[in-house]
Order: C-alpha cells, then structure tokens, then sequence
C-alpha cells in the first residue's frame, strides 16, 4: 500500500510542478526595456543608436539627403531613371504623398534620444554622462529641426512663421503618452535651441563621427541663421574650432579619404548600416549611370571651370547613348566596397562659414559685412583653382553668399529649406535632363513664393491616430 | 491462452446449465462469417439469462434450452443475431459484420464510443487512410475526409504540407493551422510530413471548442490527434510488407499555349518581336521548325516508390509495434531529385506489474528535398516553361536546326533566350537542397492505483534539425553574371535546431453508481518547453567542379544566428457524466500560462460544456426504422497563441555603429498582448437508420474570434513605430453535413456510399479603428469590417470598348472609364474561401475484389488568375508565349464584345496600361476532380494459407485523374501561389503564380502480412 501512497505523492508532486519563473522568458538577441540602459557601456551603445537610426534610408541615408533637392531647383527629373520621387519633384502633395517615412523616422531618433534621457539617472553623474546626454540633446535638437523645417514655416519665411503652426516638441519616451499638438514654430525653435545650448555645455571628447562641440556649435550657426538671431548666428560659427577644406582636400572630403573641414558626419560602413547614399540619384548599371534625377543645366553652368566643385559634384557621362550630368556627390567611397555607400556629412565647416557670413551681411544691428565677405571668402578660396575676392557688398555680398551656398551645399539636403527660409519661390530652369540641356522639360517650373506647399502636408497616417494633429493649410 | 480459457469455461457453463434444468434439450450448430468461415469463440447466450457458451474452434456449438428460448449469437466486431429454439436441435447462424458497430473516437482524454461523446469530433482510421490515394503527408490526405475540415494542398511538391482550416479562419496575424497533437505531445504543423502515414492508426479532428477547450491557449484552430499503431496484447507477431510504385505527370492544362508558328504569327499581327523582324521565309520556316515543347523540355514524368516494412504483435505483458519505410519521389521537374524520406518506429508498451504499465513511442524520420526556386521569374522552372517561346530552343542548334556539339560531343544549353537567364543552368548551377532529421518520442509510466484511480505521467520531445545548402555553382551562368564573368562560386549554409519538450501529467477517477450513473474525472498538467536556434555561413571562392563544403571557401562571406525560447504550464480538469447511456454531459476548464503573453495577461482561463442525448436509448423512443438518434450541443472557448514568442515585450536590439555595437528600438509590445480568444458555440444531430444501413450527421457552429491579433500604429511623433494588440474580431460559421448509406450490404456484392458537406461563411466585425487592412499576406485582398476575411480589392473589368479596343473599367463611382488607376474597391462576397466544400466516395466489394472512388469538390471562391494575366499579356511582353486565345483580340471593325483588349502593337500604344490588375483575371475557382481511385484484390484465403501468408493484397490506384473547373484556367487547386513571394505569409488560395504544379499519379501496390 506504502508505494500507493507514494505514486501518489509523485503524481500530485508532478501535476503542480511548474514554476512560475519558468513563464517568463526574456529573448536572446535583444533585451527588454527595463534591462537596456543599466550601465555607462550600455548608454554609450544606445547613443551609437542614435547615428545607426539617423543613417536610416528614410532619414539621413536616403530622404535628407535628396529630397531637399528633388523639391527645388537643383535637380532636373531623368525619364531613363525609375520615377522615384517623381510626385515630390512635381509638387503633387498630398495627405498620402508627403514625406511620412521621414517624420516617423525623425521623430523615432527622437524617441531614443528621451529613452537615453529618461532614463540617464540610472548611472551616477560623470563627464562621460555628460557627454552621452549631451549627444542626445543634439540629435534630440537636429531631428526637430528637420522636421519643423519641411511640414512648418521657417522662422525667417514670412512675417506671421512664428506664431504659425510647428510641430510637437517632444520630451518624453513614454510610447502611452498622449500624441502632442503642433505648437507654434517659435515654440518648437525655443526647444531646439534650448537643447543645443544645454547640450553645448555638457558635451566632452571630439570625435567628427559623433556630436562634439564644434558639431553643436555649427548646428547653432545653422538654426539661429534660421530663426533669424544673426548675432547669435555669427557668435555660433565663431566658436567653432576648425577650418574650411582644401582646395587639395576637398574631393577627398567626399570619397571618405579626407575629414577636412567635417564637424559631424555618420559613418556609414558596409558592414554597419551599408545605407547607399546615392540611391536616389542614380545606379550604376552594366551600361553606365542610371540616374533618377541629374544636375540641373543652370546649376551645371553655374559650376565655373575653376571649381574643383564641378568635378567632384558633376559627372557627365552617357546612358543608353546619351549624355547626362549625373550627381557624383555621393557616389564613391574609398573604403566600402558597395555602391554610393559614404559617411554622410551632416554639417561641415564650409557652411558654417557662409552662415557667419550671411548673418553679418544681412541688414540690422549685427551687420559687418568686411566680416561677412571674410567669411565667404574662406570658403571661396578653397574652391576655386585661382581665386580673387569678388570684395562684393550690399545685395551683391548677400547675392554672392547664396550662390556659393547653393554651389557648396547642394545635393546635401539644404537648397529647399535655403529657398524656403528667403521667403522666395522656386524657379527652375525648364532645361532638358540631357547634359547640354536638351531633352524633355518638366512641366512644373515654378512654385511661387508663399505658396502654401512650402509646408509638406502631414501624413494621412498620422492624422489618423494622432487626434491633436492639425493639417496644414492646402491640404484640407 | 484466449483458446484454452475460452474451452474451460464453455465446459464450465456446459456443467453449470446441465444441473440446472431439467427438461432442457441439447442446441448445436455452426456460427460462420459472412464468408462462410467459422468464428471461433462467438459467444451463445440464452437471452435473459447468464447461460452461454463460446464456439469452438470450428466454429461450433452446443448449448441445452428450452424451446422458446431465445439465443443470442454475438461475436466482436459482428451484429449480433437472435434466434428463438424452435423444433430444430440444429441452428447454424451466419454472422454480418457491423458496420454500425460504435466506432470509437479518440478525444483528449482518450478513446471514447462514439456515443459517448458530446462534442464535434471527425474520425479517419487507418483504413480509411488506405483508401485514400497515397499521399507522403497526412495532412494531405485528410481532403475531404471530415465535414468542417477545408483542405487544400500547399502546391503540388514531392513532400509539401497542406493548408488545413478546421471551421474557417480564425485569425489574420496569428496562425490559422490546427494544433497538431502526435501521441499525446505538440507538434509543428511543418513536421507533420515526417510521420509516415502507414504508422498511423487514428486521426481525430477535434472541431468544437467542447473538444478544443481542454487545449486552452493553444487549441482555437481546431486540434489534429494523431494516434500512431501500437501492438495488441496476445496477438502473435505479424509481419507486413507494403510496396509501391507510381508514376507522376503534371495535370493537362485547360489551355493551350501557342506553338512556333502561332506565336511568330502574333508576333508578326502586333509588329513586335522576332516574328515582326524576319526578313525571309526560310528565316521564318527554320523558326517553325524547332517548334519546341518547353513543358517537354523542362519536366519529365515522376517517378515514386514506397516501401514500409513492419512487425506488430503482443504477448501477455508486452506489446510493440515497428516499422521502417523509405519514401523517393523525383518530382516533375528536369535535374532535380524532389524528395527522399526515411522513417523508422517503434512503439512499445510493457505491463511491468499489474498496476503500471511502462509504453515508448519513438519516430524518426530523415527527409531530403531538392528544390527549384518557387519564384515570379524565370529562375522558376514552372514559369519558364510558360514563357519561353516555342522557336527557341534549349539547345545550341545551327542554322539548320540541327544540334551544335561541343568538343566533348555535348549539347551546349542555350543562354541566349529571349525570356533572358535559361532555367536549366539555374537548375544544374544554383542548387538547393534542404535536409530534415527529426525525432518525434515519448516516454510514459501508467499507474493503476485502484480499479477506479490511474495516474500517467509522459515526457515527450520533438526535436527536428534542419539544414539547407544553396551552392551556386562556379562557373555557371548566374555565377558569371553576378561575378563579373569570374567563376567564383558560393555556398550558403543555414538551419536550425528545434527542441520541444513536455511532460503531461493525468490523474483519472472513474466510477459509477448502479451502472446508471457513470462518471469520469481527469485532472491534468501539462509543461511544454521550446527552443530554438538558427545559424546561416556563406562563404565565397569554390573550385571549378571541386567539393563545397564551407572550408573549401576561399573568403567567409556572412554569418547569422539566432534563438529563443517560450513555455507553456498548465493545469486542466474535466468532468464526463453518463446517465444510463441516455444523458451525457462534459465539463472542461483549463488554466495555461505563456511565456509569450504579456506581463498583465500571463494567465488565461479557458472553459468549455456539452451534452448530448441519446434518444434512442430511451425507453419511450421506439421508432423501427430509426437505430441511432442523438443530438449534441456544445459551448466553449478556446486560444490561439501562435503570437511569436516575444511580442508581447518592449525590446532593444543591436546593430553596428563605426564597428561598434549599437543599441535600438527593436520591437514596442503591450504587456497587456494575449492569446486570441475563440468563443464558439455549435449543436448537432446524429442518426442512424434502417439498421443502420444509412448514418449521417448535421452540425451547426458559430464561431467567434475576438482579440484578433493587429498592429496598431501610434502617432509618429511618438517614434513612428506599431504595437500588437488583441484588436479584431471575426465570426465564421457553418452547417456541416455527412451520409453514409450501405446500399448493398448483406450480400456478396457490397456497396456503399459516403459524402459530406460544407457550407461556409465568415465575417469581418471589427478591426483597428474599423480601418481596411492589409496584412502581408494580401496582395489581392483586403480586410473590411462587415466583409469576408480577404475579400478581393481589385479594379473591376468593364470589358472592351467596342469603338476602339481599349480596355473598359468601373471607377469607384461605378462609371466607366479607360483610367483603371486608384479604382480598385473590394468586391463584396469574393474571396478565396469555398463557400462550400465537400466530397463524396463509393466502395464496391465483391468476392476479394474491391473498388473506391473519391471526389473532391468546392464552389464559391475565387482565385486571381496572375499566370493568365502573364499568358494573355496584351502586347506588353512581346517576348513572353502566349496562349492561343491572344490571337482573339480587338481589331477595327470588330463588333463581337467577346475579345480582348487591342494590343500594345508597333502601330498602337493605349493611354494606359490595359494589362492590368483587374477583375479581368479574378476567376471562379469552383471544381470537382476525381483525387482517388483505388482497385484492390485480396487474394482468397484458401490461397494465402498454401503460401502461409496471413494476407495479400494488390491494388492499383489514380491520383487526380479528372478534374473539371469551368471558369478557371489552370489548376484549381492553389494554395501557395509563388513561395518566395509570399514567403512567411500565404492567404492560401488567393492567386497563382507558378508554384509547383499539381500532379496526377498512377500507382501500383502491393500488400503482404504474414
């Protein structure tokens, strides 16, 4: 009987015999929220997050890179290419085609940087504390930036921008949190510069491939040039500790061979992120470049002979029997293998530069125009095989800052926000897509100053389950 | 011993009724079956009494009663037979086997009689499965087999699983395939073509949520019991050899494709193409000439042979049963060899001591597969020989035509084809093989405590390794291309390991009051333990024509690997209660906890009830020619958990940032994420008359599924990201019918018929913020409240101008335009899901002879016909074969509306493309086809014996020998349509892309038992 009472307590042992720990399983390849910022290693990997989800094709790698472009006037449409953004180059906004993917991915740079923020008490204050907070303030900073920038005004746009329609300045990780409303642009503008100025007292070791003082120094230059604080803007670039690229130096700059002159880029490495910058301009294919938009034929003329720029930003060459200036900005790299995959140049010294200039040549109580043409000619001198100071002033200093602005900066992402912050329209040339400037015309040449499609539409997707969004006019 | 025990006690009973009456007189007689054979040990009983006696082992009898008496001559497995004593000392009686004997079903907590059941359960025994044409995967062959239970094979590939939808669709994230439940132990749908059917000796469909209940979280698609053979107990060994052979052929198309001729002369109406550019006729007549078959060139006639050897037996503490099998199928398709399969098993059970008894089930199976890429291009095969054009060529040939031979006296393959890559250097270049070793076992102890208490405990495991090896060949075509015309060559391994684990624990109490009141308690735990791991190596740089192995690579290219895990514990207790064999109720409640749900919702509580009645049972019920009558009802929920394993967690991955690990938002989860909850309700009646010579049921369900398993997307201000929530709700319902009438049965001649019927519907109820959503399974469909899951969302075809041949098309307002651009709408009521589906079977006997037909058929669903939109491609694709129905296009001046659109021609560009998505090519997939058809002989006795075999049998059979599909063109039976586009993810059904094509086979086997 004794071994009935046995069998017994066995199976009665056996039939409650799971733990509850045994339900909680926690995966091998990632970990949960609770165990992800529990070390300074562990911040300082969540802050490399920050640059692998800004090299996303959707943001820095692909989007921010081109579509300021594709928008305004430096590009013109190629029919051989696969029609990508052509909708966008055409202006034909809408709640469904508008740059969604951006927004999300902005903002999701966004997010991580207020998960490193929220949670950055879990290790003790240290200067590497500082340093990691001080980078996500910045990336916290810049993505807000590029968001306002394309759905907003820009301060500078027209005289009612500030108290016209921002974008939500968010601060919190929370994902249950209620979705914010948009504010003011002079709201969203106050939390950028606040974060970066905050940011600029807390960031330590230099490093181009992170954010680092001159890098928040530089952003600063670039969002008070925008906001219209010129004497701030002037101060900003002032503290910048570098100097502009070589004449020498500079197609090197873009091959990845050379940093001169780069505050801040994103390494982008084929065996990391492997994002092909160039992908929206062109492919290189069996029978030559393919290219989704090539250089427009004004700017391509605007392109002297003298400047080393024309080679390093332009090729022209044939496709399918025809000549083309493709975009050769981002397309080689001497240390990966594939195809347009280049670190990405968020800001360089050049344009810290021409903001200093363009903020003392513009009129007020910080004008200085010797400053200003000083400034440009820093620029101007390291671009041009022979050059010799044009020592403009007035409207033709202002005039010559922007063309250098637009010849040094473009295919980087910033010609539609420069066109847009100057209150002007865009006019582009109506030249054909083929190198001598033949070939068919776009249709869609001008969008006037004011037009309300300045400001990208908020997506129909977050519309849908964002309650306090507003639409922007136009779209209604 | 059964024998000898059987004589003691007829001598016994002999003397017991000798003393007891006196003016008895003496019975004797023969009891014989239906052949005519004695059946030794019937028993002959005086009715009323406990008088009886057991034949001989001749069959014969003697027994003293009293005239008047009433005898009844029973025997296991026959209808017993009454005969009153009359003036006659001699009644010889011939017994018939009972076909209304109660079958028994095998259920959760064991084998039960069929009416002692309460809940919807279909029923296959292992002679049903013989009937069925051979099928390498169960699955396959439960097709019509089981009202409710809507089969249809994933394509026609040597090996491949089936899509099974007990009672409709459950889900749109989350799984829709049953839980399959192998010896009492879970198993991946996916490893179910590992068992070998011969193995088998029950499967049982578990339809309602009163038999799915008891399996919780896991059992809301229905449950698929598999119960493999085990040996009887006093039962000598016997030995079984079973071969076949069968010869394999794609299915005839129902269309033609253009031969050489056809297509140089629509080539040369539209001005395209080769046929447009021919400068002379004898260009022209040398194209003609090849006229080449693509369909002979790329495929060959399958070739399948089967071999199962097992020995079955028991003595008195010991039973086993043991088979090993080896399966081959070469597939259809030129230079691959499709499928290998070894299988082995050994099922045993030892009664140790007379209160426990000691059992093992162990499988093994080893599969190998070869297979062609399943893609939309012409890397597939399948659609390579649709697209090829018949005057090209596989082979090099001259001006003449005549083959070009290179220095070694071989034919060179043809790289230059119009369609581009030739399939054939794909084929014999870039191959794939994948490799399956897996081990399905368990252990098990079963105490008999008390003649009223048992307890078992079993641990079982599954354990499966994979393994695939892609080599792309250096020097072959594609290897060329991609290496700049440089043989390098490279090879990718990849696989996994997959162990499951569980250790189920069962506490029985049976007991009864009077035999009136019958009553079973089960209490039950389960543990369930999975993990799982992957890894991928591909290295580069491979000698021309040397080995492969990963350590002859010259560079390591890329490696990967991945794990996780998830748990499972949960305790259950049923209650059955059997009133007089009248009333039957069934109680259920279960209690699991995951793993995979989330941190508010560990924990779920799962219940179910039904009872049926027995109305013929009761005294008052006295109709003649009604034998069965009984009527069920049944309410319960049950889960589905298949959620992945973590979704329910908020999860930091890592990537590379300048060489150094990066942390990132991997995945948001909501610890409030659960399993999707099934309520389901259902009442059925179940007859039996005239003898029960005609049987049947009618089922009604209503099954609900809440909680459905959907993304939910958060502003994009907060990150841009989604969330998995218990968000939808769905409800399928339907009546199920089934019949089966034994038209001759008592005769030598036998003959009897059996269907069974399904209607269907389903309809979406709610969905995230009532928003249309597509999933990554809907390329064609959508999802909407108020509609059919995956309902059609296509533009709807208006047909062809008359005036000038464009294509027409309704705009969303229903007005006609030429524009078909952003006018797709869903199309009420059209889904890829049979509105009805259902089969029905014949068996003839006669003598030794028998003969059995099985028809499958479905209506009311509707496929998307993407191959014809490539066959009948309107001029876009030039360079593409067409079918002979191209021709039947727009030209000026025709006023017939029957044609197609005009095409893009050298003269004629339409503003848009008319070669469109559309419901131009949305077909009906209604059909009805012919899927087995077996002759069988078993050679009389009389013959066996002199060869001292217990059995013969040989038989031949057809596999889809007929099919008839009236509105579409091609094979109506689409499950995946192309593989790798729709990798992960398959609303089986909802188009056809050129997957592996169904095959009809023609089989020849042989049976021996001895």
């Amino acid at each position: 009987m004794k071994k009935y009472l046995y069998i017994s307590i066995f199976a009665i042992g056996a039939l409650f015999s799971s733990c509850d720990d045994n339900l909680d399983k926690t995966p091998f390849s990632s970990v949960g929220e609770n165990d992800a910022l529990t070390s300074e290693i562990a911040f300082e990997n969540a802050t490399l997050g920050l640059y692998t989800l800004a090299i996303s094709p959707s943001y820095y790698g692909e989007e921010m890179m081109s579509f300021p472009d594709v928008i305004s006037d430096n590009l013109i449409f190629s029919a051989e290419g696969r029609g990508t953004q052509k909708a966008y180059h055409e202006w034909q906004f809408n709640e469904n085609i508008t740059k969604g993917g951006f927004m999300a991915q902005a903002y999701a740079v966004v997010r991580h940087a207020n998960f490193i923020l929220d949670n950055i008490d879990n290790i003790p204050q240290t200067p590497a504390r500082d340093h990691i907070q001080a980078q996500a303030l910045a990336m916290r900073a810049l993505s807000h930036f590029n968001i306002t920038n394309t759905f907003s005004k820009i301060p500078t746009q027209d005289a009612g921008a500030l108290s016209s329609l921002g974008m939500p300045y968010v601060t919190s990780s929370d994902i249950l949190q209620e979705p914010g409303s948009r504010g003011t642009v002079e709201a969203i503008y106050n939390g950028i510069i606040n974060d970066l100025e905050t940011a600029k007292n807390l960031v330590g070791a230099d490093d181009i491939i992170k954010i680092n003082k001159n890098a928040i120094n530089g952003l600063l230059s670039r969002v008070y040039l925008y906001r219209g604080m010129y004497a701030e803007a002037a101060a900003a670039a002032d503290d910048v500790t570098a100097s502009v690229a070589t004449f020498g130096n500079f197609p090197g700059v873009w091959d990845d061979s050379s940093d001169d002159g780069v505050l801040f880029k994103l390494k982008n490495l084929d065996a990391d992120t492997g994002v092909s910058v160039n992908t929206p301009y062109s492919q290189t294919v069996s029978s030559g470049v393919r290219s989704e938009y090539v250089v427009d034929f004004d700017l391509f003329n605007l392109y002297g002979g003298t400047d080393i720029r024309k080679a390093t930003y332009v090729e022209t060459s044939a496709y399918n029997g025809k000549n083309y200036n493709h975009v050769a900005k981002h397309m080689e790299s001497s240390i990966n293998l594939g195809s347009g995959v280049v670190d990405i140049k968020v800001i360089r010294m050049a344009e810290v530069m021409l903001n200093k200039a363009e903020a003392l040549a513009m009129p007020g109580p910080a004008q200085d125009e010797a400053a200003a043409l000083a400034a440009l000619d820093a620029v101007r001198s390291q671009r041009y095989s022979s050059f010799v100071s044009g020592n403009e002033t007035g409207q033709p200093l202002l005039d010559a800052i922007a063309l250098e602005r637009r010849l040094e900066l473009a295919f980087e992402g910033h010609r539609f926000y420069d066109i847009k912050r100057s209150g002007e329209g865009i006019n582009r040339s109506g030249a054909g897509q083929y190198a001598d400037g033949t070939g068919l015309a776009t249709l869609f040449t001008t969008l006037p100053a004011g037009d309300c499609k300045f400001q990208l539409p908020i997506p129909k997707t977050e519309m849908d389950v964002n309650p306090n969004m507003e639409q922007n006019p136009c779209y209604n | 011993m059964k024998t000898k025990f059987s004589g003691i006690l007829t001598l016994l009973l002999a003397f017991v009724v000798q003393i007891s009456f006196a003016q008895e007189k003496t019975i004797s007689g023969t009891v014989s079956d239906e052949m005519g054979l004695p059946l030794p040990t019937a028993t002959v009983i005086i009715k009323g009494t406990t008088s009886g006696v057991s034949t001989d082992f001749d069959g014969n009898y003697t027994i003293k009663a009293k005239t008047g008496d009433v005898l009844n001559f029973s025997y296991v497995g026959y209808a017993t037979v009454s005969r009153t004593v009359g003036t006659s000392n001699t009644i010889n009686v011939s017994l018939q086997p009972d076909n209304a004997l109660e079958e028994v079903v095998i259920t959760a907590l064991g084998a039960r009689q069929k009416d002692e059941l309460t809940s919807a359960v279909s029923n296959v025994s292992a002679e049903d499965l013989e009937k069925i044409a051979p099928s390498v995967s169960i699955d396959n062959m439960l097709q019509g087999q089981a009202a409710g239970v809507q089969v249809t094979a994933q394509n026609g590939k040597p090996g491949q699983t089936a899509f099974i939808r007990i009672r409709g669709i459950g889900s749109i994230n989350a799984g829709n395939e049953p839980l399959y439940i192998v010896d009492g132990a879970q198993m991946d749908e996916s490893f179910v073509n590992g068992i070998n059917p011969s193995d088998i000796e029950n499967i049982s469909v578990l339809k309602d949520a009163a038999s799915t209940s008891i399996y919780g979280a896991r059992g809301g698609n229905g449950v698929v019991l598999v119960t493999t053979k085990r040996g009887k107990v006093n039962k000598g060994a016997q030995f079984q050899l079973s071969s076949r052979v069968s010869s394999t052929r794609k299915i005839k198309d129902n269309f033609e494709m253009m031969d050489a001729a056809q297509k140089l002369q629509y080539e040369r109406e539209l001005g395209l193409g080769t046929g447009a550019g021919l400068a002379t006729q004898a260009d022209y007549n040398r194209l003609v000439d090849r006229n080449t078959d693509w369909q002979d060139e790329l495929l060959k006639d399958g070739f399948i042979q089967s071999i199962n050897f097992s020995a079955v037996g028991g003595e008195e503490k010991i039973n086993y049963f043991f088979s090993v099998g080896n399966d081959e199928d070469s597939g259809i398709i030129q230079d691959i060899d499709a499928y290998n399969r070894t299988t082995a098993r050994l099922n045993v059970d030892y009664q140790a001591k007379d209160w426990v008894k000691i059992g093992t089930s162990l499988g093994f199976s080893s599969m190998k597969t070869g297979d062609p890429r399943d893609r939309n291009n012409a890397q597939n095969p399948i659609r390579a020989m649709y697209d090829y054009n018949p005057y090209e060529t596989k082979w090099v040939v001259d001006g003449d035509n005549n083959l070009v031979l290179d220095a070694n006296g071989n034919k060179i393959l043809n790289e230059n084809l119009l369609a581009g890559y030739p399939v054939t250097a794909e084929l014999t270049g870039n191959t794939t093989d994948r490799f399956y070793t897996r081990i399905f076992g368990n252990g098990f102890l079963d105490f008999t405590l008390t003649d009223k208490l048992s307890f078992k405990t079993q641990v079982s495991g599954v354990y499966e390794r994979y393994r695939r090896e892609n080599f792309l060949h250096p020097g072959s075509v594609l290897d060329l291309i991609v290496n700049s015309q440089i043989p390098t060559g490279s090879k990718i391994e990849n696989g996994s390991f997959d162990l499951t684990y569980s250790w189920l624990n069962k506490v029985t109490y049976n007991t009864d009051i009077n035999d009136i009141h019958r009553l079973q308690f089960n209490v039950f735990s389960e543990y369930v333990n999975n993990d799982f791991r992957s890894y991928s190596a591909t290295g580069k740089g491979f000698p021309l024509g040397g080995p492969s192995t990963l350590n002859v690579a010259a560079t390591p290219d890329a490696v990967g690997g991945s794990r996780s895990q998830y748990t499972l514990f949960s305790l259950a207790a049923n209650v059955d209660y059997n009133y007089d064999g009248r009333y039957i109720l069934n109680a259920t409640v279960r209690r699991d906890g995951s793993s995979r749900f989330g941190e508010n919702t560990k924990y779920g509580n799962f219940y179910s009830g039904s009872l049926a009645w027995n109305v013929d049972n009761e005294d008052f019920f006295n109709v003649d020619a009604i034998n069965t009558l009984r009527l069920r009802a049944s309410a319960g929920t049950s889960g589905n958990d298949q959620i992945g394993n973590y979704s329910a967690q908020t999860l930091y991955g890592f990537n590379a940032y300048n060489g150094n690990n990066a942390l990132v938002p991997a995945q948001y989860g909501s610890a409030d994420l659960g399993w999707e909850q099934n309520f389901s309700y259902g009442v059925g009646v179940e007859f039996g008359l005239f003898e029960n010579r005609v049987r049947g049921l009618v089922d009604y369900y209503n099954r609900t599924t809440s909680d459905l398993l959907l993304s939910q997307r958060y502003s994009y201000t907060l990150g841009g990201f989604s969330i998995l929530g218990n968000l939808g709700e769905m409800v399928n319902k339907g009546l199920e019918f089934e019949l089966s009438v034994d038209i001759l049965r008592d005769t030598e001649l036998k003959w009897s018929v059996n269907g069974n019927v399904n209607l269907y519907d389903n309809e979406v109820t709610k969905l995230v913020n009532d928003e249309d959503l597509f999933t990554a399974s809907n390329f064609y469909t959508i999802l909407r409240v108020g509609e059919e899951v995956d309902s059609y969302y296509i533009t709807e075809y208006a047909g062809v101008n008359p005036a000038n041949g464009e294509a027409l098309y309704y705009d969303t307002e229903g007005n006609i335009t030429n524009n078909p651009n952003g006018n797709e709408k869903l199309l009420s009521g059209k889904s890829p899901y049979a509105k009805l589906d259902g089969s029905f079977a014949t068996n003839l006997a006669y003598k030794g002879f028998d003969l059995s037909a099985n028809f499958y058929f479905k209506t009311g669903n509707y496929i998307y016909n993407l191959m014809e939109q490539n066959m009948l491609n309107d001029g876009t694709d030039i360079n593409s074969n067409q079918r002979v129905e191209a021709f039947n296009y727009w030209t000026p001046g025709t006023t017939n509306s029957d044609v197609l659109p005009r095409p893009t021609s050298a003269s004629y560009s339409p503003d848009f493309d008319t070669n469109t998505a559309s419901t131009r090519f949305l077909q009906k997939g209604d059909y009805i086809r012919l899927r087995s058809l077996q002759l069988g002989y078993n050679l009389p006795s009389k013959f066996t014996d002199k060869l001292s075999l217990d059995a013969l049998r040989v038989y031949a059979a057809g596999n889809n020998l007929w099919t008839y599909a009236p509105h579409y063109k091609g094979d109506p039976e689409v499950g995946i349509g192309s593989g790798e586009t729709q990798e992960g993810s398959v609303t089986p059904g909802e188009f056809s892309l050129y997957s592996y094509p169904t095959t009809r086979t023609l089989s020849f086997g042989i049976d021996v038992k001895f």
